[in-house]
């Protein structure tokens, strides 16, 4: 079977879990057009579970990541900071962290410059 | 018609009378021989057995008759017909029958010739189904009208045109003469009238509105007084057209808008035309929607071009030129046609008295539209009044970040700076980019170096910080910036591959020294051929050359070298 990679590519999901910790995961590109919703459902996760310590965003389905979309992590960042929530970047694909270092917010993201604690599949 | 159905089938006549259709039965002489109850009731009572008795009531048949004797007479055996409506006596139809009216009703009559010389006429009164055709046909002719219309008004996003258009469309099937009346933000009217044949003719008036009988109603938008309640007389001499003469008849209709009334339709009919009735004050509103759906899409579109052209007037990235020897030159393509003012943008501020360096600027703001244009605006202006400090690149981004930073969103910019100095035969140039992909080097002997600088991006950060690269510039040497929308461009031979910053390497490898206009015209052209006709983000290059051996500017006598050719 085969799908049309421009098809296939723009199929964007946003969904939230609760393990051991709170957990949003992102599949698809992450751009001007879907950027929007993964920031209202990090919204309403924050404000639904207000005493968790811990945001986790799972980006291991990202396909692509733009401006728009970048933009969107650092609100992302900027909200959890704000309600003392710490933020990570589970399963970041290269092409994140490529974008990161270059726009020089990897250590804002991550927190360490190159973040390898929280890099990589498990 | 006095007659009831009971009484004639009492009269013992045969295959008449059990006919459900009206049937009559004529002699060759044309005197009523035999009349079934139904066509009795059409007929009234028709005195038999005299030839004229039938013209004082349908000539048109007793016409038709009285013709059927000069044609050839068909046989008339009892043959069983196969086809078409056939006589009680089984005997096929003949010809085409005739059509004529009788009290107001539409009748075919059909004759069948009968064997003893006689005809039966086959009564079939299809007024119903004429009205119904008619009704059809009128229904069709006013969709017909009505979509002509709108794909004429929506072809237009011009206000004045779109007047234009309702008023000779109005005149084409609605009126012998329309005006349309803008809403009145002040107090002129704005007028476009048209007479049936003539050409629109714009007008402005300090008139009342109130002069016209429902007009001030209809610009606010409240549904239309029907016309004849509107005295034609009463219509003022500033709204009826020039030579139009006494108005007969006069209608006045809203022009519904987007949430806001878009002016109003007034339509006069001449004295000697007929009045406007319901259906035709229905199809008027129902234009009137369109039209007025159409006038106010093309006023929403004016305010948003008049916007767009006011802030694209500050935004439109600059001419460049050359600059105290050194070259400069920008190209831009916005991601869409349609939007001209996009995310990337470049500026080259000019060396001056106060400061000996040229700084070129090439960014790249996240989003698109019209947020995106004024952050770019912003930047702009704010890195224009940060010039005097371009000598530190660090601390200029650090204030043109600490400008940016806002609670209310987080959208960024990445830029690349260089400052540009010329030395002799050669330029001094710092480059720091900001979150930017890094510019890229041209050598004379066509070695492409990546610039080895990097730097946070601006406006989100609370603090950012940057490495600035020195490099020099030789004879025929360029510095190439750009957007990632060039590096990032997807296309090719297969469609979905990037341009990817290696091809772009490969690309301007062959461009050593060549001057910086001849580069970016290549690097556009380019990257157009390979993304074709797909979508694109905004792509912009500015490339600094290095002119080869002497350059005429010199000749001038402002520069600080002396250069041979």
């Amino acid at each position: 079977m085969s799908v049309e990679p421009e098809y296939r590519d723009c199929q964007f999901d946003v969904g939230v879990v609760r393990l051991e910790q709170l957990t949003v995961t992102v599949d698809g590109p992450l751009d001007f057009d879907t950027s929007e919703e993964l920031l209202e459902t990090v919204g309403k996760t924050l404000a639904e579970f207000r005493e968790e310590p811990l945001l986790a965003l799972d980006l291991g389905g990202l396909t692509l990541c733009d401006s728009m979309g970048l933009s969107a992590l650092l609100a992302i960042r900027r909200r959890t900071t704000a309600e003392g929530v710490r933020l990570v970047l589970l399963r970041r694909p290269r092409l994140l962290d490529r974008l990161l270092e270059l726009t020089g917010t990897a250590e804002y993201l991550i927190g360490t410059p190159g973040g390898e604690d929280e890099h990589s599949e498990p | 018609m006095r007659r009831t159905e009971s009484e004639s089938a009492d009269r013992g006549d045969v295959t008449p009378d059990t006919s459900p259709y009206p049937i009559v039965v004529l002699s060759a002489d044309g005197s009523v021989l035999r009349v079934s109850p139904s066509a009795r009731i059409l007929l009234g009572d028709v005195p038999q057995d005299r030839p004229d008795a039938l013209r004082s009531r349908a000539p048109w048949l007793a016409t038709a008759h009285l013709g059927l004797a000069d044609g050839p007479r068909p046989p008339a055996p009892s043959a069983p017909s196969t086809s078409g409506p056939s006589g009680p006596s089984g005997a096929e139809p003949w010809g085409d029958g005739v059509r004529g009216l009788l009290d107001g009703r539409s009748l075919e009559g059909r004759p069948v010739p009968g064997t003893d010389g006689s005809v039966t006429w086959w009564l079939l009164d299809d007024s119903d189904r004429q009205r119904a055709e008619r009704e059809l046909a009128r229904e069709r002719e006013r969709t017909a009208f009505l979509a002509e219309a709108s794909s004429r008004l929506l072809a237009s996003l011009n206000v004045e045109r779109c007047m234009d258009v309702t008023v000779l469309e109005a005149v084409r099937r609605l009126a012998d003469a329309a005006v349309v009346i803008g809403p009145n933000p002040g107090r002129r009217l704005r007028l476009v009238s048209c007479v049936r044949g003539g050409s629109p003719a714009a007008a402005t008036t300090t008139q009342s509105p109130d002069m016209v009988p429902g007009l001030s109603e209809a610009l606010q938008g409240f549904p239309p007084v029907p016309s004849r309640w509107i005295n034609p007389a009463a219509a003022p001499a500033w709204l009826v057209p020039e030579g139009f003469g006494p108005v007969g008849s006069m209608a006045v209709v809203p022009l519904p808008g987007q949430g806001v009334p878009a002016g109003a339709l007034v339509l006069l009919r001449h004295e000697d035309g007929a009045a406007f009735d319901e259906n035709e004050e229905t199809l008027a509103r129902l234009f009137a929607a369109r039209a007025g759906a159409a006038v106010s899409s093309a006023r929403l579109y004016t305010e948003q071009a008049a916007i767009t052209d006011t802030l694209m007037r500050e935004l439109l990235p600059p001419r460049l030129q050359q600059t105290r020897g050194v070259e400069f030159a920008g190209g831009y393509r916005p991601a869409g046609d349609q939007d001209r003012v996009g995310g990337d943008f470049y500026d080259v501020h000019p060396a001056t008295a106060d400061q000996r360096e040229t700084l070129a600027v090439l960014g790249d703001v996240c989003g698109k539209g019209l947020e995106a244009a004024v952050l770019t605006g912003k930047i702009r202006n704010t890195l224009h009044a940060l010039l005097p400090l371009t000598g530190d690149h660090q601390r200029l981004l650090t204030l043109l970040n600490r400008a940016l930073l806002t609670s209310h969103h987080t959208r960024f910019a990445t830029l690349v700076l260089a400052a540009v100095r010329r030395e002799g035969d050669r330029a001094r140039v710092r480059v720091t980019s900001a979150g930017h992909p890094a510019p890229l080097v041209v050598r004379a002997d066509g070695v492409v170096e990546r610039v080895e600088t990097r730097g946070s991006l601006i406006g989100v950060l609370p603090d950012v910080t940057s490495t600035t690269a020195n490099l020099m510039l030789g004879p025929g040497e360029s510095l190439v910036l750009f957007s990632d929308g060039i590096t990032e461009a997807r296309g090719g031979p297969l469609g979905g591959a990037e341009f990817g910053e290696d091809r772009l390497r490969a690309q301007l490898a062959g461009c050593a020294g060549m001057p910086a206009e001849a580069i970016v015209e290549h690097v556009q052209m380019i990257a157009a051929q390979w993304v074709g006709a797909g979508r694109h983000d905004d792509m912009a290059v500015v490339v600094i050359s290095m002119p080869h051996g002497a350059h005429l500017s010199m000749v001038g006598g402002t520069g600080p070298g002396r250069y041979t050719a």
